[in-house]
C-alpha cells in the first residue's frame, strides 16, 4: 500500500501545468522599397484572432503614426486615401531610395511601437535581355510538352557574396487565357496574377513554365533581395500549405511581425503563347 | 590530438605491466596470484552452435563470475588445485554445471554448450542467477532484447525492435507512426545505433513507422540508455547495439513469416567452418493497391521497401573467427501520372557491410578488429525534365574499430580501442537547371581512443574508470570525455549503481519530428561546436518479490550546442545557415518492474521526465518543452502463456500529452503585386499540451504443426488500439475556412492484423 502511495504521489508531481497562449495583438507590417523608387506602399494591420473571420478593412490601422529613418533623417509617411486603409506613402520626390543606404521604419500605433531597418541592395540590369529571348520576346508554350520551354537570364552586378535573387511574374493582360500545365508544382497559387520562383544564390535564372500562369504579355522582374525580405519568404513558408505557421523565429521586426524589405531590381515584358 | 591519447593508453598499459604496479595492485587483488588459473572460451547454443551473449559464467562457492561478452567471449580466473562448480546460465537455456579443476597457472580453453528450455516456473534459479548478474553488472541503465520477446508482443502488423523499446522506461516517442527513440530528453540523433558494428543512419521503413531490423535476422538488441562505456563514442544520449545472427552451423533451417504489410524469410545453413544466413522482407502494399485497382482508381502513388541482411561466419581454430556482414534496404515512393511536371520519385534507405575479426592473442586478450561502410541516402525529385527540383543526401562512413579485452585477474578488466572513420556528407539541392541552393561536399576524418578498466577491488564494490578521447577534421575542436560507472552492492538483493560522463557528438540531424524520411546529417564545422552532454545516473536494482526484479533510476543531462532546424532553408554552406544553436537539460526519475519467469511475464515501466532546450533565436532564450517531452509515460506489458498451444501478449502505453504551440491569431502575408494568404500566428513555443495519449493492444498467437508432428508454425492475431482511442496526431489550424478554425489530426483506429510464420 506504501508503495502504491508513493506511486501515486510521483504521479501527483508529474502532472504538468499548461502555459497560456493568449491572442495578443500586435502590429503587422507589410513594406517593400527598391533603390531609385519612392515608398510606394507601407501595408499596416493588426493581427486578427484566429477564430475571427478575417478582414482587411477591418484589421487595417488607419491611425498609425509612420516614419522612415536615414542619415540621421527624419520622413514621415503619408496615409494612402484607398477603400482598404492602413496604407501609407512616400513619394519619390520627397525621398528617393539609394542603394547600400539603411532605412528604418518606425511605426506607432495603439500604444505600441514597431521598429525594423533594412539595408537596399544596389541596383541591377538584366545583362542578357536582348539575347535571351527570340525576337520580339515572343515565348511559345507547348502545354504538351511544356519541359521544352526554358531561358535563362541573367542579372548584374553582385554588390555583395550571398546575395540571394528572385524572380517575380506578373501577368498584364488576364483576359487572353490561362495556362493549363497539368498539376503545378510549387510556386502554387492558382489565383494570383503574380507568381514568385524559388530563391536563388545568382542572378543567372532559368526561366520555366511554371512561373507563367497566364498567356500573353508577363512582366518579368528579377530582384536581388535583402536578408528581411529573404527571411519573411521563409518565415511565411514560399505560400505553401495552408497550416504552417509563421515562423517567428526569422521576424526581423521589434514589436511586431511582417516585412520591412528592399531589393534591386530590373524589368523586362515577354509575352507567351500557346504553340500551335 | 590521436598521438596524445595514444601516449595516454600507452602509458596506462605500461603502467599494469610494470613491478611496482604489480606490487602495489596485488595488495588490492587486482592482478592474479601466482596460483590463479584461468578458463575461458566462448559460450554457444548446442543446437545451432550460435554464441550467446551475456551469459552467466560463475563459481558460486567463490562469489566470482564474469558475463559473456558481445561475441559470446568469457575469461574467468579461478584458484588452481581446488575442486569447484562452473554454472552457466542465461534466458531461455538450461543452466550448464560442470566440476573443474585447473592445475597450477594452467589456462585452460572451454566452450559452454546450452541447450534450449521453455521457460517455466521450474527454472526459478536460472533466472534469479540472470537477475543477479544484472544487478551485479557496473553498467548501468542496460535492457537486453531477444527477438523472441519482440515477436510475442503485439505488433500491429509487423514485429518490430523500435516498438517494443518504446516501451522501455525512459524512451519516449513523438507519436506511434513515428519509430524514432527518445531517450532521456534526447532525439534520436544523439542516440548511437550499431548493427553488427556498423552505425546506420536513420534506420526507418514506411516513414518512420517500422525500423529497419528484421527480426528474424537479430540474435541481440542491447540498449544503453545513459552512462555508455568509453568504448562507444560520437553521441550524447544512448548506444543501441544489434547483432545479427552468425547462423546454425550443424544444420539448415529457415523461417517464412507472411503477414498484412510484408512478409520475410530467412535462411540458414552451414559452410565450411561456420554458417550463413540471409534474410529478406518487403512490402506488398504497392501490390495490393495495384491488383485491386486502387491505385489506378484513387490515383495513389506506388510505394514499397525492401530489405536484405546476410552474414557469413567463419571460425579459424579456436583463436579466430572472421565475419562478414551486410544490410540493404530501400524505400521508394513513385507517383508518375504521364504528365512530366507532376512526376514524384522519392527514395531513401541505408547499405551497411562489415568484415569482422576477432582474434585471442591470448586466451585472456581478446581483440576484435572491425572494418565497417555504411551508405545513408535520401533522394527526393520531383517534376522531372528541366523543371525538377532534386534533393540529395548522402552519408558514406568507412570506419575501421579495434577492440582489446585484457582479463587481467578477476577483478580486473582493461578495455581499450580506437575508431578511425573516413566520412563524406554530400548535399545538394537544386531548381531545374539553375544554380544550387546547396552543394555541400565535406569529407571529414574522425578518430578515436578509449580506456577503461573494469575494477572491482571488494566484493561489493566495482568501478569502471574510463576516458575517451575523439576529434572530427571538420572542426578542430577535441572532445576529451572522462566516464565512471560504479557498482556497490548493499546485501546480496540490493545494488546501487552510479555514473557520471562527458559525451560529445560531431554529426549534426536535420529532421522533421512527425515522420522520418528526408533525415539530413551535416557534421559540425568552424561555426559550431560538437554537441556534448553531461549525465549523471543513480539507480537502485532490487529484488522486491520473488521472480521479480526492479530498477530504479533517476538521472540528469545537461546538452550545450544543440541544434534546431531552421525553418524553410533556401541557401546554405555552413551548419549556421541551417541551425539554430542552444542548449538544454533533461532529468527524470524512472521505475522497471519486470518479470521473466513462469507462465506470466512482462513489466511494467514508469518515467516522470522533465526536458527542456533553450535556444536564443525562438522566444528569446525562453526554456520549452521538445515535442517529445512526455511528463509522465507508463507502459505495462504482459505475455501469458496458458498451453503449449496459446500465448497471449498485451500492451498498455499512457502518456502525458505532447506540448504543442497554440495558434492565437493570424495574418494576410503580402507581397508586391501579391494578395497574400492567411498564415497563423503561435504564441508560446510547445506552451500547451495536447490530451494524454492512451492505447491498449492485444495479441493471441496459436502454435500448431505445419505438414509435421513438431509446433513448427505460428499463426498470430494481433487487435490494434482495441478500444480505438484516436489519439491526436498533431493539431493544425484550417485557414481555408472562415473563420479558421482548430483541427485534430488523429492516429489510427482498432486495426485488425494478423499473420502466419513457419520455420523449417
Amino acid at each position: 500500500m506504501k508503495k502504491l502511495l508513493l506511486l501515486g504521489v510521483l504521479l501527483f508531481i508529474g502532472c504538468d501545468g499548461a502555459i497560456d497562449s493568449q491572442y495578443a495583438p500586435e502590429i503587422v507590417i507589410q513594406g517593400f522599397i527598391y533603390p531609385g523608387g519612392g515608398i510606394d506602399s507601407v501595408v499596416l494591420h493588426y493581427t486578427t484572432p484566429y477564430t475571427v473571420a478575417y478582414n482587411d478593412s477591418a484589421s487595417a490601422i488607419s491611425n498609425a503614426l509612420v516614419f522612415v529613418t536615414v542619415d540621421g533623417q527624419e520622413y514621415p509617411l503619408q496615409k494612402l486615401q484607398t477603400r482598404y486603409g492602413g496604407r501609407y506613402y512616400l513619394p519619390k520626390s520627397t525621398l528617393t531610395i539609394e542603394g547600400g543606404k539603411t532605412y528604418m521604419l518606425t511605426v506607432q500605433a495603439g500604444g505600441m511601437t514597431a521598429t525594423a531597418s533594412t539595408t537596399v541592395p544596389m541596383p541591377i540590369h538584366l545583362t542578357n535581355r536582348d539575347s535571351a529571348f527570340p525576337p520580339g520576346n515572343i515565348l511559345l508554350l507547348d502545354t504538351n510538352n511544356a519541359t521544352t520551354f526554358t531561358f535563362d537570364l541573367t542579372a548584374g552586378p553582385i554588390d555583395k557574396p550571398g546575395r540571394l535573387y528572385m524572380l517575380q511574374v506578373t501577368a498584364l493582360d488576364t483576359t487572353i487565357g490561362k495556362i493549363h500545365t497539368g498539376i503545378q508544382g510549387p510556386p502554387v497559387d492558382t489565383l494570383a496574377y503574380t507568381r514568385y520562383g524559388f530563391i536563388q544564390t545568382a542572378p543567372n535564372m532559368q526561366i520555366y513554365s511554371r512561373l507563367f500562369g497566364w498567356f500573353g504579355p508577363n512582366r518579368l522582374t528579377m530582384l536581388a533581395l535583402d536578408t528581411n525580405w529573404v527571411d519573411y519568404k521563409r518565415a511565411v513558408g514560399y505560400g505553401g500549405e495552408a497550416f504552417l505557421p509563421y515562423q517567428s523565429s526569422l521576424n526581423h521586426i521589434n514589436g511586431g511581425i511582417g516585412c520591412w524589405g528592399s531589393a534591386g531590381r530590373d524589368t523586362v515584358t515577354v509575352y507567351v503563347k500557346l504553340k500551335r | 590530438m590521436i598521438r596524445y591519447f595514444l601516449l595516454i593508453a600507452f602509458a596506462a598499459l605500461c603502467f599494469f605491466y610494470t613491478d611496482f604496479a604489480h606490487a602495489a595492485l596485488r595488495r588490492v587483488r587486482v592482478v592474479p596470484d601466482s596460483t590463479d588459473a584461468l578458463v575461458s572460451g566462448y559460450v554457444k547454443d548446442s543446437v545451432t552452435g550460435e554464441t550467446i551473449i551475456g551469459a552467466t559464467v560463475r563459481v558460486r562457492s567463490l562469489h566470482r563470475g564474469v558475463i559473456s561478452n558481445r561475441s559470446g567471449y568469457y575469461a574467468l580466473y579461478l584458484p588452481s588445485g581446488e575442486d569447484l562448480i562452473v554454472e552457466v546460465s542465461s534466458l531461455g537455456y538450461k543452466k550448464f554445471t560442470e566440476n573443474i579443476r585447473l592445475a597450477e597457472s594452467e589456462h585452460r580453453t572451454q566452450d559452454i554448450l546450452l541447450r534450449t528450455e521453455n521457460l517455466q516456473g521450474g527454472e526459478v534459479v536460472v533466472e534469479s542467477d540472470r537477475f543477479k548478474e544484472q544487478r551485479e553488472s557496473p553498467q548501468v541503465s542496460t535492457v537486453s532484447l531477444k527477438p523472441n520477446e519482440v515477436r510475442s508482443l503485439p505488433h500491429a502488423g509487423e514485429a518490430d525492435i523500435f516498438r517494443i523499446l518504446q516501451l522501455i522506461p525512459g524512451v519516449q516517442t513523438v507519436s506511434e507512426v513515428s519509430a524514432g527513440l527518445y531517450i532521456r530528453g534526447g532525439s534520436p540523433d544523439q542516440n548511437l545505433i550499431l548493427l553488427d558494428g556498423s552505425a546506420l543512419y536513420n534506420p526507418n521503413h514506411f516513414f518512420g513507422y517500422f525500423s529497419t531490423f528484421n527480426p528474424d535476422a537479430i540474435k541481440d538488441v542491447e540498449l544503453i540508455k545513459g552512462g555508455f562505456p568509453a568504448q562507444y563514442g560520437g553521441r550524447l544520449s544512448a548506444v543501441l547495439n544489434v547483432t545479427n545472427n552468425d547462423g546454425d552451423m550443424y544444420a539448415t533451417r529457415g523461417t517464412v513469416a507472411v503477414g498484412l504489410i510484408s512478409s520475410r524469410g530467412s535462411i540458414e545453413t552451414p559452410l565450411g567452418n561456420g554458417a550463413i544466413t540471409l534474410s529478406a522482407r518487403r512490402t506488398y502494399v504497392d501490390a495490393i493497391l495495384s491488383a485491386t485497382g486502387l491505385q489506378k482508381s484513387l490515383d495513389l502513388p506506388n510505394y514499397y521497401f525492401y530489405d536484405l541482411n546476410g552474414k557469413f561466419t567463419q571460425n579459424f581454430g579456436s583463436s579466430d573467427k572472421i565475419a562478414v556482414s551486410g544490410y540493404g534496404g530501400l524505400d521508394k515512393l513513385y507517383y508518375d501520372n504521364g504528365s512530366q511536371a507532376s512526376q514524384v520519385d522519392i527514395r531513401w534507405g541505408n547499405q551497411s557491410g562489415s568484415a569482422n575479426w576477432t582474434h585471442l592473442f591470448a586466451s585472456n586478450l581478446f581483440t576484435k578488429f572491425n572494418f565497417t561502410g555504411s551508405h545513408y541516402f535520401s533522394l527526393l525529385k520531383f517534376g522531372l525534365g528541366n523543371e525538377a527540383f532534386s534533393f540529395d543526401n548522402q552519408i558514406f562512413d568507412y570506419s575501421l574499430h579495434g577492440d582489446l579485452e585484457y582479463f587481467t585477474s578477476e577483478n580486473n578488466l582493461l578495455r581499450t580501442g580506437f575508431q578511425l572513420s573516413d566520412y563524406q556528407f554530400l548535399l545538394y539541392i537544386n531548381v531545374g537547371n539553375n544554380p544550387p541552393n546547396a552543394n555541400i561536399n565535406d569529407k571529414p576524418f574522425y578518430y578515436a581512443g578509449y580506456v577503461s578498466d573494469e575494477w572491482k577491488p571488494t566484493d561489493k564494490l566495482a568501478l569502471t574508470p574510463g576516458l575517451r578521447i575523439d576529434e572530427i577534421s571538420s572542426s578542430g575542436q577535441v572532445g576529451v570525455d572522462p566516464r565512471i560507472n560504479v557498482r556497490y552492492i548493499i546485501n546480496p538483493d540490493l545494488t546501487v549503481k552510479a555514473s557520471y560522463g562527458i559525451y560529445h557528438q560531431y554529426l549534426d540531424l536535420a529532421s522533421n519530428p512527425l515522420f522520418s524520411a528526408f533525415d539530413l546529417w551535416l557534421p559540425v564545422d568552424s561555426t559550431q561546436k560538437p554537441q556534448r552532454a553531461e549525465q549523471y545516473v543513480l539507480g537502485i536494482s532490487t529484488v522486491p518479490f520473488e521472480d521479480f526484479s526492479l530498477e530504479v533510476e533517476t538521472y540528469y543531462k545537461n546538452m550545450n550546442s544543440l541544434v534546431e532546424l531552421q525553418p524553410n532553408i533556401i541557401t546554405g554552406s555552413k551548419l549556421s545557415d541551417v541551425f539554430f544553436f542552444g542548449s538544454g537539460y533533461s532529468y527524470g526519475f524512472e521505475i522497471f518492474l519486470q518479470k521473466q519467469i513462469g507462465d506470466w511475464t512482462g513489466w511494467i515501466g514508469y518515467s516522470l521526465a522533465y526536458t527542456r532546450r533553450k535556444f536564443p533565436a525562438i522566444d528569446n532564450d525562453a526554456p520549452f518543452p521538445p515535442t517529445y517531452d512526455r511528463r509522465n509515460d507508463l507502459n505495462i506489458v504482459a505475455t501469458y502463456r496458458l498451453n503449449d498451444r496459446w500465448t497471449f501478449g498485451s500492451t498498455f502505453v499512457y502518456a502525458t500529452g505532447q506540448p504543442y504551440s497554440q495558434t492565437t491569431a493570424l495574418y494576410n502575408a503580402e507581397e508586391p503585386d501579391y494578395n497574400g494568404k492567411l498564415i497563423p500566428i503561435q504564441g508560446t513555443r510547445n506552451g500547451l499540451r495536447l490530451e494524454p495519449y492512451h492505447r491498449l493492444d492485444l495479441s493471441a498467437t496459436y502454435s500448431f504443426g505445419f505438414f509435421s508432428d513438431k509446433r513448427n508454425a505460428e499463426f498470430d492475431i494481433d487487435i490494434y488500439n482495441i478500444y480505438n482511442h484516436r489519439n491526436v496526431w498533431f493539431r493544425r489550424i484550417n485557414t481555408n475556412v472562415t473563420p479558421a478554425t482548430s483541427e485534430d489530426v488523429r492516429l489510427l483506429p482498432i486495426l485488425p492484423t494478423f499473420g502466419i510464420t513457419i520455420k523449417f
